[in-house]
């Protein structure tokens, strides 16, 4: 596992050491492991030799050009990437110990435990009580216990204020922000261990980004993060480690050039290439 | 050739109603320091404009023209029975007895046109009611669970049976469905059953077809965001592709109900033709279609035979406008739905 040509951070020695001492500390952390993950589409390999520990309760960063394979990576994460015909994963990919890509854990557990929201905000057409509920139901949620939750999940997806008073309007009258909000508020209901988020706020106005980023500041801490952006000032602000993948030319699939805690990578990367990235992003 | 020249733009700028004049003015000074060859350019497209204009606009008016003129005609003799030969419209749409040769106990005509009504509805709701859960798994599957089978088999035959002749159903319900339900119910195997049963079959790749349509067009986002919170496939599909559907399924069911009600060829050659009310669905009944098709070459124009039969056709034309009507109302409703 450590045999990886990537800068290994300082602290990743001690965060993998508690998912071999406690068993209890393993099962509900959402901590994942990335050991030589490699993912092709139809046989041709798009990204490859992805090797990283993304900390549990904390935010990644994943950043890079556009075609460098993020949003495949982070699908990975889910198995969304199982809808997508023509895909194989390779390497394996552990969440709490237990491999992902191998079957460890069937789909459907996975993706309660493991939340995502679009880039673009899609929400059912549903009413906005119902589209948080949604989840919750497929396990069989009580409607007691429901109203709780929603109001919970609005709260912490910090729409709650907008849209206390029209819960059984249709959520497609939204703002797009808000909308985007809401596609947080329902991923929160199925109590994720972890959130997926590719590239969450590129349709959204800066005050409802702000907003997104708040809450993802507030609830760093109670589950994991893995954000893709664009946005380098985004992943600067939220984020507590930061993975830099880069495609090189289309003859070659993606790689992680280096991953580390965002400050060392924004200020003091290792490798040329993140440097180059950085400042012709920040430029 | 100035003046022309200025009529002309401003004619091209009247052309498109919401340009209006100014915009007309506009292109009339924007051109107006070029030559003389570009002013007569200008005229020439202007007039070939006008002439688009009104071969168009004829086209058009050709078409409200026809629509207007059937509803009219049909509308004045089918109501002719009740305004000049005297009928009681209660008697007509409630009178079981059809017999429009014989005149009853009040010396009217017997033109009782409920049997034929109760006919028409129940062969639409039954052939409706067979056709919804085939057409509803066969869309399902072809979308949602093998497109590729879907768009490689199931299409293209959905394609051949939407064009096959009405009366090749009509031979095959003759040949194999009377037999088959005469085999086990008795009687002459003619009846609503068996009518119900060809329609079901010839309005199959009208509804599949529109349903494939309706479920196609459910973004992709949806049921990635579905899967995304942990669903099944099935709930996937129950909860929010079906839902999500819904007005466009509607539709399909609709415009295979207005199909099913219309038809006549195929109704006529197993239904049995009995103008009377049905007492179960194995014996022979008849539609408003079938009643229509036998009877009216040999009725005159101008006899109350005649002009009961236009009111049979009118009820059926006031019914498909009813079922466009419904299928407008459905497409508002989801209109609205999605814009609120
Ligand atoms: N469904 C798919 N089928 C085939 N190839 C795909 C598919 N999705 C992604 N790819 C390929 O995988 C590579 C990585 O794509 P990916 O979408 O992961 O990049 P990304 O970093 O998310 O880009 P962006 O910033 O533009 O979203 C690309 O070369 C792309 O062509
Ligand atoms: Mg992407």
């Amino acid at each position: 596992m450590q045999g990886q040509a990537v800068q290994c951070p300082p602290a990743q020695a001690e965060s993998s050491e508690p998912h071999l001492e406690t068993q209890e500390y393993m099962e509900n952390a959402g901590a994942f492991t990335l050991k030589d993950v490699s993912v092709s589409y139809s046989g041709e390999t798009a990204v490859a030799g992805v090797s990283a520990d993304l900390k549990a309760k904390e935010v990644t960063a994943l950043i890079g050009p556009s075609g460098c394979g993020k949003s495949t990576i982070l699908r990975c994460l889910n198995r969304m990437n199982d809808m997508f015909p023509g895909v194989e994963v390779g390497g394996n990919i552990l969440l709490d110990g237990v491999d992902i890509v191998s079957g460890g854990i069937d789909p459907i557990t996975l993706r309660m435990r493991v939340g995502m929201v679009f880039q673009q905000p899609s929400v059912f057409p549903l009413s906005i009580y119902d589209n948080i509920a949604y989840g919750p139901r497929l396990l069989g949620g009580k409607s007691q216990d429901l109203d709780e939750l929603v109001e919970d999940c609005l709260r912490k997806a910090a729409i709650w204020d907008e849209v206390k008073d029209e819960l059984k309007e249709s959520a497609l009258g939204l703002s797009g922000g808000q909308q985007q909000r809401l596609c947080i508020a329902r991923a929160l209901a199925t109590k994720p261990e972890v959130l997926l988020m590719d590239e969450p706020c590129s349709a959204l106005d800066p005050l409802s980004t702000e907003r997104i980023e708040d809450t993802i500041l507030e609830l760093r801490g109670e589950m994991t993060f893995v954000i893709v952006t664009h946005n380098m000032q985004q992943a600067h602000r939220v984020s507590d480690t930061t993975l830099f993948m880069l495609r090189e030319t289309m003859e070659r699939p993606a790689e992680l050039v280096e991953y580390g805690p965002t400050d060392q990578i924004f200020n003091d990367p290792k490798d040329q290439r993140t440097a180059d990235y950085l400042a012709g992003a920040f430029g | 050739m100035q003046t022309a020249k200025f009529q002309s733009s401003n004619d091209a700028g009247v052309l498109s109603a919401n340009q209006g004049s100014v915009s007309g003015n506009a292109v009339a000074s924007s051109t107006g320091p070029s030559g003389l060859p570009e002013a007569t350019k200008q005229l020439a497209k202007s007039q070939l404009e006008r002439v688009g204009k009104y071969i168009t606009g004829f086209c058009a008016a050709l078409v409200v023209l026809v629509v207007v003129s059937l509803i009219f005609l049909v509308a004045q003799h089918g109501l002719s029975t009740f305004f000049v030969d005297g009928i009681n419209p209660i008697a007509f749409f409630t009178g079981d007895t059809w017999n429009p040769h014989n005149t009853g106990a009040d010396g009217m005509p017997l033109v009782g046109a409920l049997p034929m009504i109760v006919g028409s509805f129940s062969v639409t709701l039954l052939s409706c009611v067979i056709v919804i859960p085939f057409a509803l798994g066969a869309a399902i599957f072809a979308v949602e669970i093998n497109p590729t089978l879907g768009s490689k088999i199931l299409r293209p035959a959905l394609e051949l049976l939407t064009g096959i002749p009405s009366v090749v159903f009509g031979l095959i319900g003759l040949m194999v469905l009377v037999p088959w339900v005469r085999s086990w119910a008795g009687g002459t195997g003619y009846g609503i059953l068996a009518g119900s049963l060809v329609l079901a079959v010839m309005v199959l790749p009208t509804v599949t077809s529109l349903a494939i349509d309706a479920l196609e067009s459910v973004p992709a986002t949806y049921r990635q965001s579905s899967y995304a919170l942990g669903a099944t496939r099935w709930q996937t599909i129950w909860h929010i592709v079906l839902r999500a559907a819904l007005p466009g399924l509607l539709t399909a069911i609709v415009l295979g109900m207005a199909r099913a009600f219309g038809e006549a060829l195929a109704v006529q050659m197993v239904i049995g033709n009995a103008a009377i009310i049905p007492s179960s669905l194995t014996t022979p009944a008849a539609t408003l279609t079938s009643i229509l098709t036998m009877s009216m070459g040999n009725e005159a124009m101008g006899t109350v035979y005649n002009d009961v039969l236009w009111s049979l056709a009118l009820v059926l034309l006031v019914m498909s406008l009813v079922f466009i009507l419904i299928v407008h109302l459905i497409g508002r409703k989801s209109v609205s739905n999605n814009a609120q």
